[in-house]
């Protein structure tokens, strides 16, 4: 229970909000379940792994469907104000950002059934540390942004979201080095695209994990932290922050 | 003391609230200064230090509040907090209560409304009242908009008086539905069109002030959306001081909200900050349901 969802006079009202905060952190560890799941696929070849992952990612958004249901009957039956109003905004966009998520997981574990099980020929391991490198690092920003998510931590949501620059850098050192193997051999083309798509792919899921760092913040103090991640940043049709290869 | 307090009273810093681990609060919780923004540049009506007593019961205490020119400003605040009594202050309605005594300043124009020198009839046309109940007087539709400009003379002849009546009534939001029978009783209408005929009433004298008290609590839905375009349209040309229990119509309503908690007057904002990130933990416990 979030006690900062709690204390109304409607005892109903403290229910409702709890409700959707479990299954709002739910969610999330059903996405964190398919990026471990991605990132076994990789690192071990299974196969298997990522069609679970694929299996899977009908009922993710489901509940994710269900969940954005439920938040618009809360703000319609209690027109939430306040704290509570941005708790509800807060864990809005952490649905969103969660199903962002596992579209980028089930775009990775697509990429390794390509890898390891259409018959392409698959990168070289020193090619493909990048991406174990990045899964780590997403993983790890994930399981952060959920726990802090879920007992609303202000001072580890600051400090966890102080390493966005840290995520973005790293990913700058992944192209550097997989360019050298362009440089090396221009017919690692293919392979090399491949690896930075996925690498690409896992560095946004550790954006939008900080993300989630970012929505405690605003709950917490209404104020919304600068240089938020969004998907148009994503895209490019932002600016791109602190991320010099766009798209 | 308090004055000066609140003249030199920043905005509580929005900072960071950190309720876990012990780490100090930031926001102000379970005083009774005002917070926000209590006074503006360009005040219609300034309150200083008003205290108002039933007897021995203080029900408002030491009270500053500026009312803008053109501004819609809510008072919201559970029952017996003080915000309709207030709202009468700024009339005078309170002195039809015998043991009702206001102390403080409260100017209209830079003028002392409860100096001993000011009448309170003229006072009374120049800051109008919308009550809860609609309350029409028993007479014609016309007469109970012409009765304020007849008896405060501000018709030289008929003409005059009914281009006031039509005009007033059409600010109102009333001239399409009762321009063919003005001669009706205006007790005859529905409780909206009644409450509209009272504002109708209130606007025909050409107020500066219109209070609002719960003008809506008694009307429909319909009824209260209506009202609400209303105020959004009266606010071009009159102030506007609203007493609700409907914290969304505040919202919806006004540019600022004042919040009053046993007498005192807790935090004053901009209507959007107070209900998305208030200043004041009553404030927030108020309207999030946590305290009635």
């Amino acid at each position: 229970m979030n006690q900062r969802l709690e204390g109304h006079i409607a005892r109903r009202y403290d229910d409702e909000l709890n409700h959707v905060h479990t299954s709002v952190i739910e969610l999330g560890g059903l996405v964190l379940d398919q990026l471990t799941k991605t990132l076994e696929a990789l690192s071990e070849r299974e196969v298997s792994a990522a069609l679970r992952v694929l299996e899977r990612d009908e009922s993710v958004k489901q509940l994710e469907k269900r969940l954005d249901d439920e938040i618009v009957r809360v703000i319609a039956r209690r027109a939430p104000v306040a704290k509570d109003l941005r708790s509800v905004i807060g864990m809005a966009k952490a649905v969103a950002d969660l199903g962002h998520v596992e579209r980028e997981c089930v775009n990775v574990a697509q990429m390794a059934l390509a890898f390891f099980d259409h018959g392409m020929y698959p990168p070289p391991n020193n090619m493909m540390r990048d991406i174990y490198s990045m899964g780590r690092t997403a993983a790890s920003h994930l399981r952060t942004g959920l726990e802090v998510f879920d007992i609303c931590d202000l001072e580890r949501a600051i400090e966890t979201v102080a390493l966005r620059q840290e995520l973005s850098q790293e990913f700058q050192c992944c192209l550097r080095r997989l360019s050298t193997f362009l440089m090396e051999d221009a017919r690692n083309v293919g392979q090399v695209v491949n690896v930075v798509l996925s690498t690409r792919s896992l560095e946004r899921v550790g954006e939008y994990a900080l993300n989630l760092c970012e929505y405690v913040i605003y709950q917490v103090t209404g104020e919304e932290p600068e240089n938020h991640f969004t998907q148009n940043a994503a895209r490019g049709s932002e600016p791109a922050r602190g991320s010099e290869a766009g798209g | 003391m308090q004055q000066m307090a609140l003249e030199n009273d920043q905005l509580v810093a929005p900072g960071l609230v950190r309720e876990q681990r012990g780490v100090s609060v930031a926001k102000k919780e379970r005083t009774r200064e005002t917070v926000g923004q209590p006074f503006v540049d360009n005040a219609r009506m300034r309150c200083r230090n008003v205290n108002v007593h039933y007897g021995d019961k203080q029900a408002i205490r030491n009270l500053s509040l500026d009312i803008g020119e053109h501004e819609v400003i809510s008072m919201i605040g559970p029952s017996g907090c003080g915000k309709s009594t207030f709202l009468r202050c700024l009339n005078r309605m309170n002195d039809t209560i015998d043991n009702c005594r206001v102390s403080g300043e409260i100017h209209l124009d830079g003028q002392d409304i409860y100096d001993k020198k000011a009448d309170v009839v003229p006072l009374r046309a120049r800051v109008g009242m919308v009550f809860q109940k609609p309350n029409p007087f028993p007479k014609s539709i016309f007469d109970n908009v012409a009765y304020g400009p007849r008896i405060h003379g501000l018709a030289r002849h008929k003409g005059e008086l009914e281009h006031i009546v039509m005009t007033s009534l059409t600010k109102a939001g009333l001239w399409d539905e009762v321009k063919d029978r003005l001669h009706q009783p205006g007790t005859g209408l529905s409780g909206g069109q009644q409450q509209r005929l009272c504002i109708a009433r209130t606007i025909a004298v050409s107020p500066e002030v219109i209070l609002m008290d719960e003008p809506c609590s008694a009307l429909d839905p319909i009824a209260t959306a209506k009202i609400e375009d209303l105020i959004d349209e009266l606010r071009e040309n009159f102030t506007i001081a609203i007493v609700t229990h409907s914290m969304q119509q505040a919202a919806r309503v006004s540019q600022r909200t004042a919040y009053f908690h046993l007498g005192d007057l807790i935090e004053v904002g901009p209507t959007e900050q107070v209900f998305t990130n208030p200043r004041h933990k009553l404030t927030e416990d108020y309207i999030t349901g946590r305290v009635g």
